[in-house]
């Protein structure tokens, strides 16, 4: 998922520096009908990734799941929207620059800078579903009083920070310059880097869950 | 497995966790709770750099904001969330003493009530200093300053609401009769990132407040 977004997002797509929001309505359609090929291609890719949120949602589902398995899986029911938002995200954020890429020389500079703006708004303003999504993983792993746990407690933690730093986020709308800009370091790099740690981590802490899961199904069956 | 008997009070052992035992230093609540206060911690450095980069680029707009902040305020707050860490603190030590004494957990209760006052009266306090600062036309797109003002102060009062959540987690496992076996280390988590929305603070104080 990694890999596929920063192929399609930087090289391609040249999203990396973001551009900027203050930029003219002709200097983004300028940008636009330049990279008209790379963004048509940069956001397919990133369209993958709508699918590949939902199978790894899923497969982070199933460990809580298990976790909740005792009571009632309140937080693996939270989960599974929001996964779905997420992939919601990536579906409509490639579509609107794709939108804004597909005629970019026949139209008006606004119309074109309208669908920038809110591509832009449809990557990063809606924290509150992956802020949510990390908090319905951490209730759970902070609950699991099972001798084996299906991840380290740190985990936990480690999703209640990246739910904090989806917060900034949210204040893009306020801005077309400076740090709380959709180009800017606290909006866009710092919730990018922190959601691509979080990945990582959720990643590598699932195949250990994983595995415990094995070991968990698998010790009735050595029994003698 | 267990190569002897637990040191007095030195917490929970948890299989393939956090295991504490008859050797090496015990860790205040969690590996978990470091992961987070260090990671926010990192997070509130980076805004603390580039308040510092802003304020190169723009010295008098920043003197005069921060001149124009109400520095006694800031002071009241200071005071309000130092007395808040005592308490908790002191409630901590007081659980952690003698946990199984009813009257030493009503004590921790209620001195985890004084915390969480001090922390509410803290974030009232916020009303009318944003108040103040709106009513006179001024908001987060003034100038570069008031951004930071709004924004650090604003996503630091978030996590003093939180913490008032975490507080009351706190007093409720207190008024318990019977203390939970991971008791301690909820108090010393808790209290970690309480402790730790208290530095922020002071640092930030000075920073908006003062250094103008």
């Amino acid at each position: 998922m990694t890999v596929i977004f920063f192929v399609g997002w930087i090289p391609l797509a040249n999203f990396l520096p973001a551009p900027s929001p203050a930029a003219s309505a002709e200097t983004v359609q300028q940008m636009f009908s330049e990279n008209a090929l790379g963004i048509r291609i940069g956001m397919s890719l990133v369209l993958i990734i709508a699918g590949l949120f939902i199978s790894f949602g899923a497969a982070i589902a199933v460990q809580t799941y298990r976790i909740e398995a005792k009571s009632q899986p309140i937080m693996t029911f939270i989960q599974l929207p929001t996964m779905a938002v997420s992939a919601a995200i990536a579906v409509f954020c490639s579509m609107f620059w794709q939108a804004a890429a597909y005629r970019p020389d026949e139209t008006i500079p606004e119309v074109t800078q309208a669908l920038n703006d809110i591509a832009w708004f449809t990557f990063l303003w809606p924290w509150v579903p992956f802020s949510l999504w990390c908090v319905a993983i951490a209730i759970p792993i902070l609950q699991d009083t099972s001798a084996r746990p299906a991840f380290p407690r740190w985990v936990a933690f480690l999703n209640l920070w990246s739910a904090f730093l989806f917060l900034p986020a949210g204040m893009i709308v306020f801005f077309k310059d400076g740090p709380f800009a959709w180009n800017g370091l606290l909006a866009y790099y710092l919730p990018l880097f922190v959601f691509f740690i979080w990945v990582v981590a959720m990643s590598v802490s699932l195949f250990g869950a994983i595995r415990s899961q094995d070991e968990a199904t698998a010790t009735p069956a050595t029994v003698g | 497995m267990l190569t002897g008997p637990q040191r007095e009070g030195s917490g929970d052992v948890r299989p393939g966790g956090d295991e504490v035992g008859t050797a090496g230093p015990h860790v205040p609540g969690e590996a978990g709770i470091w992961v987070f206060v260090l990671g926010d911690m990192a997070v509130f450095a980076l805004f603390f750099v580039v308040f510092a980069v802003e304020r190169a680029a723009a010295p008098e707009v920043f003197a005069q904001s921060s001149a124009a902040l109400d520095g006694g305020r800031g002071l009241v707050n200071t005071l309000l969330l130092l007395t808040s860490s005592l308490l908790v603190a002191r409630a901590g030590s007081a659980i952690r003493a003698a946990p199984g004494d009813p009257s030493t957990r009503s004590r921790a209760a209620a001195l985890l009530v004084g915390g969480a006052a001090c922390g509410t009266a803290f974030a009232l306090h916020k009303i009318p200093e944003y108040w103040a600062k709106v009513e006179s036309g001024i908001g987060v797109n003034t100038n570069e300053f008031y951004t930071l003002y709004f924004l650090y102060t604003g996503i630091h009062l978030v996590h003093v609401l939180i913490g008032l959540a975490v507080l009351t987690v706190l007093w409720r496992a207190a008024r318990r009769a019977v203390a939970r076996p991971n008791e301690r280390r909820l108090f010393e988590s808790g209290a970690t990132y309480w402790h730790m929305v208290d530095v922020l603070w002071v640092v930030l104080f000075p920073l908006l407040y003062l250094l103008g």
